[in-house]
């Protein structure tokens, strides 16, 4: 295990000499306008022992995040997985590089939904230990490699059962499909590896099937009871918050652990979506996940209601700084020369997209996140 | 919505109300989540050593946090301060205490933590998801073990999965047999140690598999209304060698991992105070204190932790689940769980994790804040807790304590803490017994359990699983399952009217 002084310490002069410098005046333009803003949104004073009901009615949001944001991106998941599965079955009937070009193909649109699902990983997906199933790291090459070496027979369920998380998912796919950001040549690939191959997608798919189910059955509705009996929220206002701890972690563990932990150790070993080289991608969709979070859509789409109403309302530059610092970061980590684990010299590049997602991670904990529980 | 212009104005020298602790918490220490962030400025310095720019963010936070003390209309009665008698309640961790509600309720930095950065580097090393040695990092895995990480059986920092069929990872068995080992702890049964691993890396068979099935039984209330208790059996199926007759075996679900730097830091004096071996007072509970192994200071110690108290501190219980549930050997436990028995690849390696990262992911947890009550001014909830004190559940669900002068970090000394628990074992009874002794505790003796965080173990993990095999699926039923120098008190419930158990329930879930 490392210890994190030197990254810490780098992290604080980043924050001393370029970072600190959010100007004050700014804060006390807020400072001084939410107030009224707040005493505007209704404050009566009345001394009514205090209900656990918000006065303002976040229904629509909560049932829409559920919906629109977290189904729909599930949705899109689960259908991504099982047309994995499908490719990989072709690809094994009869292995052509053009096949194995289509698996590539369909392991990076499942990529994507489930990078876009990262600034919720509540709920479900912690509940029933899925994100550990789908999306561990590092892949345990070691026994993967002795595993395709042995006599295992290998389907759905000796995966699912008998190998643990490090063996299974996202990345143990990937490691069979991509090699140095390509497609692999198909020739390379061994019957055992394109068995393995498609009951790891297949375990993948009935994850994300899963996933999706248990939302749609029951995690759905239990979300957007919040603050009524049958919901694991006591208030409307924990599961608004809950979607803003949700935006908040994953800005964090992008720029504070998945950039920074090969970054600050310059240590490649430690990169995610390595052989794909589709690290940046994953970290640009974690950040459009906290945009569909908060505007409630599914990349762009305007179905829902989103929480930038009330932010908007309440503070309509505040609503425009989230929007932009969210376009920011996403240039940013755009702006990292591809592929990320060959570029981790480029500190300017990556400090300046750690920078960006702090900003909104910041802006998300210090101004957004006090204003929608204040309301 | 309730607008108190006597708590808001008394909020601004504390302004810790329901919205704004975590943020000042974030904005003094730096803030911080799963995987870390950039710190600020670690703990509370003076000011005087920030920078200019640090100051600014200084002062950022404050205006943020005065912003929403200016509003004053968080509608939640919200918690002026501590010491505040009335709102005290709110702090069940003192000082350590966060406001929030949310699945993530569990895993926030103690907002007055004072090495914050010594808190993410455990945040990173309790994490880990480890793999089988030879991998490329983080490995040593196995060769045998229940899972491979921390947070496997510790979900967002909670409690493990009740399970139900197949038993995998999160609910494991102790095994040992009749007799004890040099140090009156419990004899690890030969060829399979002191716990059952279900899980092994490829090529090595794993321990055992373990299936659990489950009875309803139906009781009633005096009022007549019935309740279900789910009694569970466990039944193992493919041992990799027949199993040593006589083998005892306790089943155990991963506790919540909060808190638990405050209980290290309860005096030993005043847990000992609190025991009556012989029940001196004659009121039917004794309490004894559990002693136990101290693996470093080579000398006996007090139990504080686990189910039985069977670890006298948190680094060596961290220690423990490293290389019994992980198969990561360390400096307390260098030997692989393997040992002397079939399957040892002979392969003893150094230590695979140094000292230090044990102890990192035990300040982790120790460092965690703990989860403030909610409404505590509810009429039910004040109801509750009186039938609570009346039903004796007091007596060792012991509701406030005093840490000490000294701990591993300044937030949690001389802090005032509502843990509902003494840290003691008491008999409960044959029902919830496992029959395997474990140092002083007794095959029926069980530590009381904290209860802080209790009424958001549903938002953290999605499902109620209490007790120590999770077995009860609501609080009532946990409830209804005491028996033993609790049966007083399980039968002062079951002759509640149903209004009152409901208060009682609601009052426990305000924890």
């Amino acid at each position: 295990m490392n210890t994190r002084i030197t990254h810490r310490d780098a992290l604080r002069s980043r924050v001393t000499l370029g970072h600190g410098l959010r100007p004050l005046a700014f804060v006390l333009c807020v400072a001084l306008s939410l107030p009224l803003v707040l005493s505007a949104a209704g404050c009566s004073d009345d001394d009514e022992p205090t209900s656990p009901t918000t006065e303002v009615d976040f229904t629509t949001v909560l049932s829409d995040f559920a919906e629109y944001v977290v189904v729909g991106t599930y949705d899109d998941l689960a259908e991504s997985a099982a047309r994995l599965v499908a490719r990989a079955e072709e690809l094994e009937q009869e292995p052509t590089q053009a096949r194995l070009d289509a698996v590539a193909t369909a392991w990076l649109e499942t990529r994507a939904p489930w990078e876009s699902s990262e600034a919720f990983l509540f709920g479900p997906v912690a509940f029933l230990s899925i994100d550990p199933s789908l999306d561990s790291w590092p892949v345990d090459r070691q026994q993967l490699s002795d595993v395709l070496a042995s006599e295992l027979e290998l389907t759905k369920d000796t995966v699912a059962e008998g190998l643990g998380p490090a063996l299974r998912g996202f990345h143990a796919a990937e490691y069979l499909v991509f090699q140095n950001g390509e497609t692999r040549d198909v020739a390379e690939l061994t019957s055992r590896e394109l068995e393995y191959l498609v009951a790891t997608a297949q375990v993948m798919a009935d994850d994300a099937a899963l996933l999706r189910d248990t939302w749609t059955n029951s995690y759905a509705e239990q979300f957007h009871r919040a603050g009524l009996s049958g919901s694991p929220y006591v208030t409307q206002r924990d599961a608004v918050l809950e979607i803003v701890e949700g935006m908040i972690g994953i800005c964090d563990e992008v720029a504070n652990g998945k950039i920074a932990d090969p970054f600050d150790e310059q240590d490649t070993r430690l990169v995610e979506s390595q052989f794909s080289w589709n690290s940046l991608t994953d970290f640009q969709n974690n950040i459009r996940s906290v945009r569909n979070a908060y505007t409630g859509g599914y990349h762009l789409g305007t179905d829902g209601a989103g929480l930038d109403a009330y932010v908007k309302a309440a503070d309509v530059a505040l609503d425009a700084r989230v929007k932009s610092e969210i376009d920011a970061a996403i240039a940013a980590v755009g702006a990292i020369p591809e592929p990320f684990r060959n570029n981790l010299d480029r500190a300017d590049e990556i400090e300046a997209a750690q920078e960006a997602i702090d900003d909104l991670r910041d802006t998300l904990e210090l101004l957004v996140k006090p204003l929608l529980v204040s309301l | 919505m309730g607008c108190d212009a006597r708590r808001a104005s008394t909020r601004h020298t504390h302004p810790d109300g329901y919205v704004t602790s975590r943020d000042l918490a974030r904005a003094r220490s730096g803030g911080a989540t799963r995987r870390g962030t950039r710190p600020l400025f670690g703990g509370m310095p003076a000011f005087g050593k920030l920078g200019a720019s640090r100051v600014r963010r200084v002062l950022s936070a404050a205006g943020v946090a005065g912003l929403v003390v200016l509003s004053g209309c968080a509608d939640e009665t919200p918690p002026s301060s501590p010491e505040q008698a009335d709102d005290s309640a709110y702090y069940s961790g003192g000082e350590t205490t966060i406001f929030n509600a949310t699945s993530q309720a569990f895993t926030f930095p103690a907002p007055n933590v004072s090495q914050f950065d010594r808190h993410l580097d455990g945040d990173l090393a309790f994490d880990v998801a480890f793999i089988a040695a030879g991998g490329t990092v983080h490995s040593g895995l196995g060769p045998v073990f229940n899972d491979n990480a921390c947070v496997a059986c510790h979900i967002s920092n909670g409690r493990g999965r009740s399970a139900s069929g197949g038993v995998v990872g999160s609910l494991l068995l102790r095994a040992s047999v009749p007799g004890t080992d040099p140090h009156g702890g419990p004899l690890p049964a030969p060829a399979f140690g002191g716990q059952l691993n279900d899980q092994a890396i490829f090529g090595t068979v794993p321990e055992v598999r373990v299936r659990v099935t489950y009875d309803i039984l139906t009781r009633s209330f005096e009022d007549g209304s019935t309740y279900e208790l789910r009694q569970p059996r466990y039944e193992l199926v493919d041992t990799y060698v027949p199993p040593p007759a006589g083998m005892l075996l306790s089943p155990r679900i991963g506790l919540p991992v909060f808190g638990r730097g405050l209980l290290e830091a309860v005096p030993e004096e005043t847990i000992l105070a609190l025991a009556d071996e012989n029940d001196a007072d004659e009121d039917g509970i004794s309490g004894r204190p559990n002693w136990v192994w101290d693996v470093l200071a080579e000398d006996v110690a007090l139990g504080r932790f686990g189910w039985k108290a069977n670890q006298p501190s948190l680094v060596q219980q961290a220690a423990a689940a490293y290389r019994n549930d992980m198969g990561i050997t360390n400096p307390l436990f260098p030997t692989e769980s393997t040992t002397d028995q079939e399957q040892h690849d002979g392969l003893e390696d150094d230590p695979e994790i140094p000292l230090e990262t044990v102890e990192l992911a035990a300040f982790y947890t120790q460092t965690l804040a703990v989860p403030a009550r909610r409404n505590i001014h509810d009429a039910a909830v004040i109801r509750g807790e009186r039938l609570f004190e009346e039903a004796k559940c007091v007596r060792c669900h012991v509701a406030r304590m005093e840490t000490g002068p000294e701990a591993v970090d300044a937030s949690l000394e001389n802090q005032v803490i509502h843990p509902y628990s003494d840290v003691l074992l008491h008999d409960m009874g044959e029902e919830l017994a496992d029959g395997r002794p474990d140092f002083v505790a007794t095959g029926s003796e069980w530590r009381t359990p904290p209860l802080w965080g209790l009424g958001l173990v549903r938002t953290v993990q999605g499902e109620v699983n209490l007790l120590h095999d999770g077995r009860a699926k609501s609080i009532l039923e946990a409830v209804m399952w005491h028996g033993g120098e609790a049966e007083d008190s399980r039968e002062a419930v079951r002759g509640m009217s149903g209004e009152e158990r409901e208060a009682l329930v609601t009052f426990l879930e305000s924890l």
